[in-house]
């Protein structure tokens, strides 16, 4: 009971979601956690609250670097101020004003890269840690849907801390992944909480298209009819700029589009809009993904087919975060995968870069792999996986390879290489064939993830006979009262008191 | 008429065919060398250095084939342009209806303007947040340094808080009120406050009607003004003048000048740095260049003769001649460095003067 006391004082919330509670005692009691909660049901709270009443210091490690500092200002909201972020995107300056007063934070957000530097690392371990929280643990998986080599070495830092209390916490790991997570993780005694990933305030419905043109009429009209706010995802950023020129064409004005190409400071500005409200509806790449959360959306539309299963889970899962009857629309057209299987061959770095990056002629000039790296040309993703290989083979700070070490390395890489196409390919097949099967959409996720049971809901999905006119309706149209700069000075300054819309 | 090509059009009248086009390219897309930095002084275009950020270099030849086919400029050599009579007509009428052109400041202004405008931006977006006592507002600016100024700077008393809206919201009507409406319009929709995020460049220049390009030099233009009235009428605008007076006070150097400019202060010979740095010689050059250019107290006399000085600006005079090479030519006994110096030391009077 005393825990829901202290929900109720710390959040003003009645109730715990499922598993919360669970989850915060077994910690409590000092217990390692697995837990597979779904998403939006709220695991940031799991570890806000664990860490509060350990009166202790949380690590937080999380992939979402862009996301990070969002995290942070919802945390400095929620009353813990004293949490920081500590990713690529700082200074030096920031970093090290920040490193300097570590003993101050009770939360900190780190990226599993940045933990690498020895320097920052050494810091890190000057302090004690009371919680160390893995967030989005799938990452940790090869098999997992986002895989981030350096998660692999969790395990090591976790131990450098005097194995702290270590909680990994993840909406969407299949029974393969949750035990790489506990390998991985080192979690032998850990109790495992896992939770049906179904989300039954949620909608799904998949709609098939024999020309891909008429994806654009039909992604025009549930805007023009679904109630908001809403975010359609596309694969491109080319796509999402387009279907904003389109709607803004058709006289709907409170659109943007968010994509990892648009200068930041922009960014920042459509993303606060649309938690603001002052946005109805984002088109937007998966840039603006995983760890997103806003309470009201109601709609999320896939204008393309997302390339795994778990992505689109991550994805649909943006909605209805407060448990209110929400929708998910998928618009499928038989092209749509060819760009994730076109990706899938960039993405990793090819035979020809790695032949450049150990050739001779880059033997000579005496860089290190890790600078030989930045101009190998290689996609984000591509990089991540280099620098951990080079790193764990000990050669990032090296600036040459004997013959037979490199062509062993050379052959270790490329095999690696063919192992996780391998496994996108086949992501990509099961998303296919749960596009295209005709049985019950919830009843393909949940079967994907393991589960073979589960409650009827009403408005199921597509193949249920859901009737998606019940989502349509007029949002509530937000006032922005912009009208002539002198009165919006006023307003703002607070000059005179100003009638509120 | 697409504002670059007003732009283009304005430089090519005062370069008046001294430079190829592309060191026009560089001027306007504003490339932080000496050469660009001292021809942007040397033919009093500073104001529009770095006007067209981003602007690609196939984009840019594209605009110049525009202004040849409309026969506003002809081309006098590979590269270079000079503006037509008739082109001097349309510059003279563009230029009356784009009088806000005038308030970009972007030599001055370019290294600073995102730090001050996160600042006010953020300042702004705080203040008004807590006029209304909404303090769970989440933040538009990331950028650290602007947290941590505003942090340092931001009222804590509630009193306090209300007089220096006042004062703040005083300081910016004033300013506005003496710039055109438009630019104004832009500046203001841009900002943040309770209750609204400001709005994207391609939001605004949707809603009123312009390029983006031209909501961007408008924004701008706006901001360089108030920059530049924080600092010459700091009495008059002390709300201002404290947001931005640490950054306006360093010279606009290169972070590289920079430090070497502040080991010369703490008392370092030029051979010093340049072996505690690692760098070459004509780099510790450019650095001079920069401070010849920049830093008004910064005396050239250490490095040429002041009966010097008066040959190489006497034979400026006679020549309007911009290029080096004759200077170099004239006076073969003064090094290039020198010839530079007096050049970027005196630039921006002569050039102004000569524009006349
Ligand atoms: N017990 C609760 N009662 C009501 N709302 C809650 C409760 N717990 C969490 N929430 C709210 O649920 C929302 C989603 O929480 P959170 O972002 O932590 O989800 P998540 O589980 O991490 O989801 P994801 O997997 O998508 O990242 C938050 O707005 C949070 O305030
Ligand atoms: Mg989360
Ligand atoms: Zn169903």
């Amino acid at each position: 009971m005393q825990l829901e006391a202290a929900l109720k004082q710390l959040y003003d919330f009645s109730e715990f979601r499922t598993g919360q509670r669970e989850i915060i005692s077994d910690l409590l009691k000092g217990h390692d956690v697995l837990g597979m909660l779904p998403t939006g049901t709220g695991k940031t709270l799991i570890y806000q609250m664990a860490a509060h009443l350990l009166k202790g210091r949380a690590l937080v490690v999380s992939p979402l670097v862009s996301l990070m500092q969002d995290q942070v200002d919802q945390f400095k909201q929620a009353g813990f101020k004293r949490t920081v972020a500590l990713n690529s995107f700082l200074t030096h300056d920031e970093k090290q004003a920040i490193l300097k007063q570590i003993k101050d934070y009770q939360f900190v957000f780190v990226s599993p890269e940045i933990i690498q530097n020895p320097f920052i690392r050494s810091i890190l371990l000057s302090v004690e840690w009371s919680l160390f929280v893995v967030d989005e643990a799938h990452c940790i998986s090869q098999w997992g849907h986002e895989f981030r080599p350096f998660y692999l070495d969790l395990a090591g830092m976790k131990k450098e801390m005097g194995k702290p209390l270590c909680l990994a916490l993840t909406a969407t790991a299949t029974p393969k992944v949750r035990t790489d997570i506990l390998h991985h993780l080192d979690m032998n005694d850990a109790k495992i909480h896992v939770h049906s990933i179904n989300r039954p305030n949620i909608s799904i419905f998949v709609e098939y298209f024999e020309e891909y043109e008429q994806k654009f009429e039909r992604a025009m009209k549930l805007v023009e009819k679904l109630k908001g706010p809403g975010i359609i995802y596309t694969n491109t950023r080319n796509a999402a700029e387009q279907l904003v020129m389109l709607l803004q064409e058709h006289g709907v004005n409170d659109v943007a589009y968010y994509h990892g190409g648009m200068d930041p400071d922009e960014r920042l500005l459509v993303q606060k809009q649309f938690l603001q409200s002052q946005l109805n509806l984002i088109a937007c790449t998966n840039a603006f993904g995983m760890g997103i959360n806003k309470a009201d959306i109601r709609f999320v539309i896939h204008f393309h087919t997302p390339s795994s299963i778990e992505g689109y889970i991550q994805e649909i899962g943006r909605a209805g975060r407060d448990s209110k009857q929400s929708v998910a629309i998928l618009l499928y057209h038989p092209a749509d995968l060819e760009i994730p299987f076109h990706f899938i061959d960039h993405e990793l770095p090819d035979a020809a870069q790695i032949d450049y990056l150990f050739s001779d002629h880059m033997q000579k000039d005496h860089h290190t792999f890790s600078e030989k790296l930045q101009l190998a040309g290689l996609s984000e993703t591509g990089y991540r996986f280099m620098e951990y290989h080079l790193n764990k083979n000990g050669l990032l700070n090296k600036s040459g390879i004997s013959v037979d070490e490199k062509t062993a390395f050379k052959l270790r890489l490329k095999q690696k290489i063919e192992q996780r196409k391998a496994e996108k390919i086949k992501s990509l097949r099961m998303i296919e064939t749960w596009v295209t099967d005709i049985d019950c959409k919830r009843k393909g996720l949940l079967n994907y993830f393991g589960e073979n049971e589960f409650e009827q809901t009403d408005f199921c999905c597509s193949n249920c006979e859901a009737e998606i006119s019940f989502f349509y309706g007029s949002h509530d149209q937000r006032n922005t009262f912009y009208e002539h700069w002198e009165e919006e000075l006023k307003r703002l300054f607070r000059q005179e008191v100003y009638k509120q819309a | 008429m697409d504002i670059c090509h007003v732009v283009i059009l304005d430089v090519l009248h005062k370069v008046n065919g001294s430079r190829r086009s592309s060191g026009i390219y560089y001027i306007l897309t504003g490339k932080k060398t000496s050469q660009s930095l001292s021809d942007s002084q040397w033919f009093g275009v500073e104001h529009y250095y770095a006007a067209l950020k981003g602007l690609t270099y196939a984009d840019f030849t594209e605009k110049i084939e525009n202004l040849l086919n409309e026969k506003w400029v002809t081309s006098i050599e590979d590269q270079v342009y000079k503006v037509s009579r008739q082109g001097e007509q349309v510059l003279l009428i563009e230029k009356k209806k784009l009088s806000f052109l005038k308030n970009l400041n972007g030599l001055k202004y370019t290294s600073i303007e995102s730090l001050c405008w996160h600042v006010l931006t953020l300042y702004v977006q705080a203040l008004s947040n807590s006029l209304y006592g909404n303090l769970e507002y989440s933040p538009i600016v990331r950028d650290h340094r602007a947290v941590q100024k505003v942090k340092s700077i931001f009222p804590r008393s509630k009193t306090e808080r209300k007089e220096k809206a006042e004062s703040l919201y005083r300081e910016m009507s004033q300013l506005l009120l003496n710039l055109d409406r438009l630019s104004v319009d832009v500046f203001v929709r841009k900002l943040s406050g309770y209750n609204r995020i400001g709005s994207t460049f391609e939001q605004i220049a949707r809603e009123t009607d312009i390029s983006q390009r031209e909501t961007i030099l408008r924004f701008r233009s706006v901001l360089h003004a108030i920059i530049y009235n924080s600092v010459v009428k700091h009495q008059e605008f002390p709300v201002f003048h404290s947001l931005f007076c640490s950054f306006t006070d360093l010279p606009a150097l290169t972070k590289s000048a920079l430090r070497t400019y502040e080991m010369l202060n703490n008392g370092k010979t030029l051979q010093q740095i340049m072996e505690l740095r690692n760098i070459k010689a004509s780099t510790i050059e450019d650095h001079l260049v920069e401070f010849a250019r920049e830093i008004s107290e910064f005396s050239i006399h250490p490095f040429i003769d002041e009966e010097e000085i008066q040959e190489v600006k006497k034979f400026y005079n006679s020549t309007k001649e911009n290029r080096l090479r004759p200077f170099k030519d004239a006076f073969p006994h003064l090094s290039y460095l020198q010839i530079r110096l007096v050049l970027a030391k005196e630039g921006g009077n002569y050039a102004a003067g000569s524009s006349a």
